[in-house]
């Protein structure tokens, strides 16, 4: 479970996020809605550990999340582990120089043995329809086949919370239609699922919960 | 102006290479047989004091070399003749010293090492390289930020040329003001770069990195690579019959 209490986030001054006071609760799926600018990225910034709030509390698990504790190695590892998250722009997210090794670098970081790390791999190909792109470098696949790739590797790492940032950003229609469709399916695993997005039909469709923001960077409609 | 057109050139080599090796099958020898393979022949080439050896190993890579493909054939010669060419020049006092020789000896070992690499290098990705260093210890990492380094320079250089192209669409004529606005791609190049960068890490951290990192793909010996250990094998033979 998230709890976010009181959060404020500026960026040099310039408000990104105001008393955001929020749950998310396991099994449930979150639309994350509003327009451009108005702190959906800020807010998935901190809540994967990336910015840090200036004012309020993130709380996962009824861990306190702070600059200070993600400074210790095992903690950042124990709470990355519990986050998975699918940026916006696939091509920032896929550096290494096959899709195989690219499944298996968050594994490797999780100290599984060899034969975990190969199965999950295996498995994870065969049900993103990875295989004939397996020993391709990332960099040359298309937009769809890079954002399959960017999804195999994080949900590779099994983590019970999935955040996913503009989903269908770049996708031809095809593309939208399986993201759409494969995120479904993830809602019965019960993980926590967020998804920022403008796109209402995709909100409509996925939403469990939706989550409102506006420009004054508030959640108007919790 | 000229630093930042090499740059560029340099970029646009490295995205040429990558699109025409994009759907190129994989060596069917492991990569660190291969690089390994062309270090040892220059070693033992530089170790050589008989002109049989040297002789032999440049008629065997010109072999190799008539049986690629035209382009591969042009991009190895044009790196052959500049250093050939050099090395002729710098020795050539040698000659007129009284020892002929011994310019032929060292121009002869610097088109051997030349070739070797060059034809290497037609033969294999630069992925396969850098994956070839990655078959030794706590190379992994090194290797990791290499190839990362690459796919920047490739991004960048995909997103400069798209740049390019825009300010190739706006410019009518004046040659002084599109020269000028090859520093601004640069500089917005560069700011690019840096977000990029900032983001990479950001997912890096996202998946739990910790500054340690190993290959998925071990490439395990074959019977492919058995037989190549066999070359290994008949350089060194010959080298001991030839000395």
């Amino acid at each position: 479970m998230i709890q976010l209490e009181h959060i404020d986030y500026d960026y040099q001054g310039i408000p990104a996020l105001r008393d955001i006071t929020y749950t998310f609760e396991m099994g449930r799926c979150y639309c994350l809605e509003g327009p451009n600018g108005c702190g959906k990225s800020t807010l998935f910034r901190i809540l994967n550990g990336l910015a840090f709030p200036a004012r309020g509390r993130y709380v996962l698990d009824s861990d306190a999340i702070t600059e200070k504790r993600l400074r210790d190695d095992t903690f950042a590892k124990a709470f990355h582990a519990k986050i998975g998250y699918v940026f916006q722009n696939a091509e920032v997210q896929l550096f290494c120089k096959s899709v195989e090794d690219e499944i298996a670098f968050g594994l490797f970081q999780l100290g599984l043995p060899e034969g975990e790390i190969e199965e999950r791999v295996e498995k994870y190909i065969r049900q993103l329809n990875l295989a004939s792109l397996r020993k391709r470098t990332p960099y040359n696949l298309s937009g769809g086949e890079k954002k399959r790739v960017a999804l195999a590797a994080v949900l590779a790492m099994d983590p019970p919370i999935l955040m996913f940032d503009e989903p269908l950003s770049g996708l031809d229609e095809d593309g939208q239609c399986w993201i759409t469709d494969f995120i479904r399916a993830l809602k019965s695993t019960g993980k926590l699922i967020i998804i920022s997005t403008h796109n209402r039909r995709l909100a409509g469709q996925l939403a469990d919960v939706h989550v409102r923001m506006n420009k004054d960077h508030r959640i108007i409609c919790p | 102006m000229r630093l930042n057109l090499k740059v560029m050139e340099m970029t646009g080599r490295l995205l040429r290479s990558d699109r025409e090796n994009a759907s190129r099958k994989p060596s069917p020898v492991a990569p660190a047989l291969r690089v390994g393979a062309a270090v040892l022949c220059i070693l033992l080439c530089a170790l050589s004091q008989n002109a049989v050896y040297v002789i032999t190993v440049i008629a065997v890579e010109l072999l190799r070399l008539a049986m690629m493909p035209p382009a591969s054939i042009l991009r190895v010669i044009k790196a052959l003749i500049l250093p050939v060419i050099f090395s002729a020049l710098i020795m050539l006092p040698a000659v007129f010293l009284g020892h002929p020789r011994t310019m032929l000896t060292v121009t002869m070992k610097v088109l051997e090492s030349v070739m070797v690499l060059a034809v290497m290098n037609e033969g294999l990705d630069w992925r396969e390289v850098t994956a070839a260093f990655s078959a030794f210890k706590g190379m992994a990492v090194f290797v990791l930020i290499l190839d990362m380094t690459m796919r920047f320079l490739m991004i960048l250089g995909d997103y400069s040329g798209k740049l390019l192209e825009a300010v190739m669409l706006r410019s009518v004529g004046k040659t002084s003001w599109k020269n000028a606005k090859v520093d601004g791609i640069l500089g917005t190049t560069f700011l690019k770069s840096r977000q990029m960068a900032e983001a990479t890490e950001e997912a890096m951290a996202c998946r739990c990195f910790n500054g340690q990192y190993r290959s998925y793909h071990q490439h395990g010996l074959t019977w492919r690579d058995g037989l190549f250990l066999g070359v290994y094998a008949a350089m060194i033979a010959f080298f001991i019959l030839t000395k």
